[in-house]
């Protein structure tokens, strides 16, 4: 019961999303990545259209690490990016319900009558 | 590329310490990053671009974390004193009838005992007296002529006190029943929000238009009332409605009840309070749903 009150709470408090926290929960759905590799996948995820400042990146990571969408996995050196340690992020079960539930809504949108008409490039009937 | 990062270290020290502790070597190596690709790509041009895009998301970042802290919570009750002192001696200033630094003062000591600053009463005693020791040093610059009025002035600090905590009791009340989280109060809070608010006017025009002070210092506390209503509240219309329309009535009532004659002004006061409650209270509504906006789109999107 408390812990349905918990996640009620919580999606109630995030949904919908935030652009930033949308896109790098969808940015570390594939996998574990540092701050430079979330902005970068944010970037090629959106070709480029979205480019995340290291100030919302990290503004939002630290609220998103509080209501636990994400967790820190460890400090490692990424090869590809000079010899400096980069703390790695990774999504939480509670991230990953989290964004499920939110494509869940954006789909629900697109499938909307409206949604197709406007995508289809019609006027409204 | 050096003079970048150094001028973006520099603007890291800006952010509250507990972030940086935990972000700023990070976010100097994303930055660092993003600066050597640019170099790559574009060149001196991409560098400069990628700070124009950088440099303004990082201020504002910088305000949000800051905002949230409770150092820059503790300076916004400090000002909120000093901006409440100035109020009330310039409202000394231009004192009427209609209007006296008393009811700007208690005013003020509501808003003090709503934002919850540690030891409440001695703020609200400081405030309070603030105003007669002004007055003092006025008249020892010879300022002003001497009167011993103002020695009565310090009894204020007794009603200061007393709406100080009036003001964390509501704020309490609405901190115990509602859901911030979700974009305003519960059904609960506003009912109880309205209550009181009605109580205030009404002890203000009950009690005050009969006693030395005048009726329009109503007009105060329900500008007051009105503007919380409306930052707080989902749906602000028809409580702010229910304000203004509930203060003439009250006040009908109460004259009713003192058996004293109703004026032309009654009938008008029907029409233009309800209205300033409604306008004020959606005011605040707008002004709140701008700055979540504002807050929840902080991002860099090139076009």
């Amino acid at each position: 019961m408390s812990r349905d009150r918990s996640l009620f709470e919580l999606a109630r408090r995030l949904e919908p999303l935030t652009p930033a926290v949308l896109h790098i929960l969808m940015a570390l759905a594939d996998g574990e990545r540092h701050g430079y590799g979330i902005m970068q996948a944010v970037a090629a995820q959106s070709d480029n259209s979205v480019r995340m400042g290291p100030g919302t990146l990290y503004g939002s990571i630290k609220r998103m690490l509080a209501a636990g969408l994400i967790e820190e996995s460890d400090e490692r050196v990424d090869v590809n990016h000079g010899d400096e340690r980069r703390r790695y992020y990774r999504l939480t079960g509670q991230g990953q319900q989290t964004f499920k539930a939110e494509i869940q809504r954006l789909n629900r949108i697109m499938n909307l009558p409206a949604a197709k008409h406007a995508l289809s490039g019609e006027g409204p009937q | 590329m050096t003079f970048l990062l150094a001028l973006y270290a520099f603007l890291l020290r800006a952010y509250p310490l507990e972030f940086r502790r935990s972000y700023e070597r990070e976010m100097s190596l994303a930055f660092k990053d993003l600066l050597q690709c640019e170099a790559r790509n574009s060149g001196a041009a991409g560098m400069i671009g990628l700070a124009l895009r950088v440099f303004p998301d990082l201020v504002a970042c910088i305000i949000r974390e800051q905002i949230g802290t409770q150092e820059a919570k503790q300076l916004a009750k400090w000002g909120l004193v000093a901006m409440s002192i100035v109020a009330i001696q310039t409202m000394c200033y231009f004192s009427t009838i209609a209007y006296s630094s008393i009811d700007v003062l208690l005013g003020c000591c509501l808003l003090i005992g709503a934002a919850d600053p540690k030891h409440l009463w001695r703020w609200s005693i400081v405030l309070a007296a603030s105003h007669p020791i002004l007055r003092l040093s006025r008249i020892c610059l010879q300022v002003e002529s001497y009167n011993v009025e103002f020695f009565y002035e310090f009894a204020f600090i007794i009603p200061a006190v007393i709406f100080s905590y009036f003001g964390l009791a509501t704020r309490a009340f609405i901190v115990r029943y509602s859901a911030p989280d979700a974009g305003g109060m519960g059904r609960k809070s506003r009912f109880a929000l309205l209550c009181v608010g009605c109580i205030a006017v009404g002890f203000s025009i009950g009690s005050w238009e009969i006693g030395p002070l005048s009726a329009a210092c109503s007009m105060e506390y329900l500008a007051i009332f009105s503007l919380v209503l409306g930052a707080l509240a989902p749906k602000p219309l028809i409580p702010a409605m229910l304000l203004g329309f509930g203060v003439p009535a009250f006040e009908v009532l109460m004259k009713s009840t003192h058996h004293q004659p109703l004026k032309d002004g009654n009938a008008v006061l029907f029409g233009w309070i309800p209205l300033l409650c409604v306008a004020l209270a959606l005011a605040a509504s707008s002004a709140r749903k701008s700055l979540l906006r504002m807050s929840d789109s902080v991002m860099v999107i090139t076009p």
